[in-house]
C-alpha cells in the first residue's frame, strides 16, 4: 500500500472511530460498554479523533509519492472496533454472561454502603436493596416495605420450583468488569417469566437464607416484562 | 486478462483490493453475531471487546499526544542533561516522572517509547513505564477515593516502586541498549532525525526539504521554517508535526491494544470468573487468583481501585494489593505494547521478575496479617 493510500486510510478509519463514539454518545449508548462517570474523557476523545482525521484528509493534497510499501494489516486490525461497534448490534450483558461472570446472589461487596436508606424504597435499585442488606443484616428494617425492581430473569437451580431471580451487573470501569447483583422473586400460583427476559417487579420484601447467606425477597405482586432499558448496567 | 502491472496501475481496483478484508471481516462478524449458536457468547464477547476498547481510547490518545510533544519539542541533546549520572538516582527519578507526565498504562507506552527514541536512559526509562501506571496524580487520587490514606494506599506505592526500581536497576546491568530495547527504538536514539520507523506515514510536508524520505529531519526542517515563514506559522507547523506523529503512533500502538482487548474479551467470555476466584483460598492461592484475574481484567489503572473495593470483603489485604500492583504493569494488552518497546526476551525477564515480586510481596502481607 502507498504512504497516501495509507494516509487515506487512517484518515476513514479515525474518522469513523469518532463517528461511531459520537453515535453512542448523542444515542445515549455509552453507558452500555463504560461508567458514565468517563463521557467526558469520550468527548475529548471524539474532538482529538476528528482533529486527526482532519489533519489526515489535509495532509494527503501535500503528501509526496514514497517508494516505501505500508502493510495494511494495522489498518485492518484497527478497523476492528469500528466493525464491531457499527455491525453487530448492542447487546447488554444479562443471563447469558453469568456463566462467565459469576452472580452475587448474597452480600455486595461492590463497595462501601452509603446512603441507601436515604433513597425512597420504590426507588431502589437491586444494588441498593444488596447494599441495604450488607449493612443490616442483624436486625433489618427495610422488611415489609414496598419495593419496584428492574432486572432480567435468572433462574437459578438453587431456588424453590416457584422462585426466580432477578439480576442486573454492576458496572465500576467498564463491561470487563462486570459483576452481577441479584434477587430472589417469590412467585407462587404463577408461571415463571422466561429466563432472560427483563421484567419490572411490584412487591414487598423479606429475606431468605439460601446456602447460609441471606438474600433479599421480594414477595411479587405484579410482574411486568419489559424491553432492555436504555441503561442496562447500574454503576456503584 | 488483467496483469499485477495494470492492476497496480488502476486505482479504483487497488482500492477494491484493500476493501476487499474489510467487506470479509463484516460479513463474518454479522454472521457469527447471528447464528443461533454462537449469538449468545459472541454478544458477550463483543460487549467487553468493545468496553475494553472504548474506556482505553482517550489514555490511548493522551500518550500519543504526549509522545507527539515530546518528538517535537523536546531536545535530545537537552534531554540528556535532566537525569543523574548515577543509575538508582536516575531509576528514582523515572520512577516519579509519572507525576508529570500522568498517563495510565495504555500512555506510558507510546510516551516511553518516544522518550527512549530522545535518549532516555535504560533505568529511567524501565522504571517511568513501570511506576507511571500507579505512581501519577490521577491513580493515586482514585486510590485515596477508593481506600482513603490508609494501608492499600501506601503499600501499593510502596510496592509499585519497588518493582519498578529492581526492573530499573537489572535493565541498567545491560552492557549495550540494543539488549533490552527493540532495534528501531536503538537506531532512533542514536539518530538526529524524527523516529524512522518504515511503518510510519509522517513527515510528508511539502515544504520541509526532506520530502524525498519516509521520515523527515525535524530539527531540519524547523530551521527552515523558523527563518522563512516566522515564529507564528513555526508553532502552527510543529503543532501538526505533534498531530501527524500522534496519528501514526496512534495506528503503531493501537492496534496491540485492540488484539489484547480481544484475547482479554475471549477469556471473560469462556474462562468462568466463580471458578477463578473459587481456586483461590489461602495466602497464597489468593494471592496468584487475584493477580490472574488482573492479568485477565486488562482494567485501566485509573480506575481499578474501585474494581479492587469489591474484593476487600471477600480477599485479604496482600490478594487486593497484588490486583493493585501487579494489574497495573501487567495484563494481556500491556504484554503486547510493552513488546514494541522491548525485545522479547526482556519483556519475558520483566514479567517473570514482576510476577515474583507481586506474588513475594502480598503473600509476605498475607503472612504478616495472618500472624
Amino acid at each position: 500500500m502507498s504512504n497516501k493510500t495509507f494516509r487515506l486510510m487512517q484518515s476513514l478509519l479515525v474518522s469513523a472511530l469518532a463517528a461511531y463514539l459520537m453515535r453512542l454518545l448523542v444515542g445515549g449508548k455509552l453507558n452500555n460498554y463504560i461508567h458514565q462517570r468517563f463521557t467526558y474523557l469520550i468527548v475529548i476523545a471524539i474532538l482529538l479523533l476528528l482533529i486527526l482525521a482532519g489533519l489526515g484528509f489535509l495532509s494527503l493534497g501535500r503528501m509526496p509519492s514514497a517508494k516505501t510499501k505500508m502493510a495494511s494489516l494495522p489498518l485492518y486490525i484497527m478497523a476492528l472496533p469500528v466493525i464491531f461497534g457499527f455491525f453487530i448490534p448492542i447487546k447488554p450483558l444479562s443471563n447469558e454472561a453469568l456463566q462467565s461472570k459469576g452472580v452475587n446472589m448474597g452480600v455486595a461487596d461492590l463497595a462501601n454502603q452509603s446512603e441507601q436508606d436515604l433513597i425512597p424504597s420504590e426507588m431502589r435499585t437491586i444494588l441498593d436493596w444488596v447494599r441495604l442488606l450488607k449493612a443490616e443484616n442483624e436486625t433489618p428494617s427495610f422488611i415489609g416495605q414496598e419495593a419496584k425492581v428492574v432486572g432480567f430473569v435468572f433462574l437459578d437451580p438453587r431456588l424453590e420450583a416457584h422462585q426466580f431471580a432477578v439480576a442486573r451487573f454492576v458496572i465500576a470501569c467498564c463491561v470487563a468488569d462486570a459483576t452481577a447483583v441479584a434477587m430472589v422473586i417469590d412467585l407462587p400460583d404463577q408461571d415463571l417469566p422466561p429466563e432472560g427476559a427483563w421484567v419490572e417487579v411490584s412487591c414487598t420484601m423479606d429475606i431468605i437464607n439460601v446456602e447460609d447467606e441471606d438474600i433479599p425477597l421480594i414477595h411479587a405482586t405484579q410482574i411486568k416484562v419489559i424491553p432492555i432499558p436504555d441503561d442496562p448496567y447500574l454503576f456503584p | 486478462m488483467l496483469n499485477a502491472q495494470s492492476r497496480n496501475e488502476r486505482p479504483s481496483l487497488k482500492i477494491a483490493l484493500y476493501l476487499a478484508p474489510l467487506v470479509i471481516m463484516i460479513v463474518l462478524s454479522v454472521l457469527l453475531a447471528q447464528h443461533p449458536k454462537s449469538t449468545e457468547k459472541w454478544g458477550v464477547f463483543s460487549s467487553v471487546f468493545l468496553g475494553i476498547f472504548i474506556e482505553a481510547v482517550p489514555f490511548l490518545l493522551l500518550g500519543t499526544i504526549a509522545s507527539g510533544l515530546v518528538e517535537v519539542f523536546v531536545d535530545k541533546d537537552k534531554l540528556k542533561n535532566f537525569f543523574p549520572k548515577s543509575k538508582f538516582l536516575a531509576a528514582l527519578y523515572g520512577s516519579f516522572l509519572g507525576l508529570v507526565f500522568p498517563v495510565c498504562e495504555c500512555g506510558v507506552v507510546p510516551l516511553a517509547r518516544r522518550l527512549f527514541k530522545k535518549g532516555l536512559p535504560i533505568p529511567t526509562g524501565v522504571a517511568f513505564l513501570l511506576a507511571t501506571p500507579v505512581i501519577n496524580p490521577i491513580v493515586l487520587f482514585s486510590t485515596y477515593s477508593a481506600f482513603g490514606f490508609g494501608k492499600v494506599f501506601f503499600l501499593r506505592i510502596a510496592f509499585s516502586l519497588m518493582i519498578s526500581l529492581v526492573l530499573a536497576l537489572v535493565f541498567s546491568s545491560a552492557e549495550k541498549k540494543e539488549d533490552v530495547l527493540r532495534d528501531n527504538v536503538v537506531q532512533a536514539s542514536q539518530e538526529n532525525h524524527i523516529d524512522h520507523d518504515h511503518e510510519h506515514a509522517s513527515c510528508e510536508d511539502d515544504h520541509c526539504a526532506c520530502h524525498a524520505h519516509v521520515a523527515c529531519d525535524v530539527d531540519h526542517c524547523h530551521s527552515h521554517i523558523g527563518y522563512e515563514q516566522g515564529m507564528s506559522n513555526n508553532i502552527w507547523r510543529k503543532l501538526r508535526q505533534v498531530l501527524e506523529v500522534c496519528l501514526d503512533e496512534l495506528f503503531e500502538i493501537g492496534r496491540f491494544l485492540i488484539i489484547g482487548a480481544l484475547i482479554a474479551a475471549l477469556m471473560q467470555t469462556f474462562v468462568p470468573q466463580s471458578m477463578l476466584l473459587s481456586l483461590g483460598r489461602g495466602p497464597f492461592l489468593s494471592v496468584l487468583a487475584m493477580m490472574t484475574l488482573a492479568f485477565v481484567l486488562s482494567i485501566c489503572s485509573t480506575v481499578d481501585s474501585f474494581v479492587a473495593l469489591g474484593f476487600v470483603n471477600t480477599f485479604s489485604l496482600g490478594s487486593v494489593l497484588a490486583f493493585l500492583v501487579y494489574g497495573p504493569v501487567v495484563d494481556i494488552k500491556s504484554i503486547l505494547l510493552y513488546a514494541r518497546v522491548f525485545k522479547t526476551r526482556a519483556v519475558v525477564w520483566m514479567l517473570v521478575i514482576i510476577t515474583l515480586m507481586s506474588l513475594v510481596q502480598s503473600v509476605f502481607m498475607n503472612i504478616l496479617g495472618a500472624s
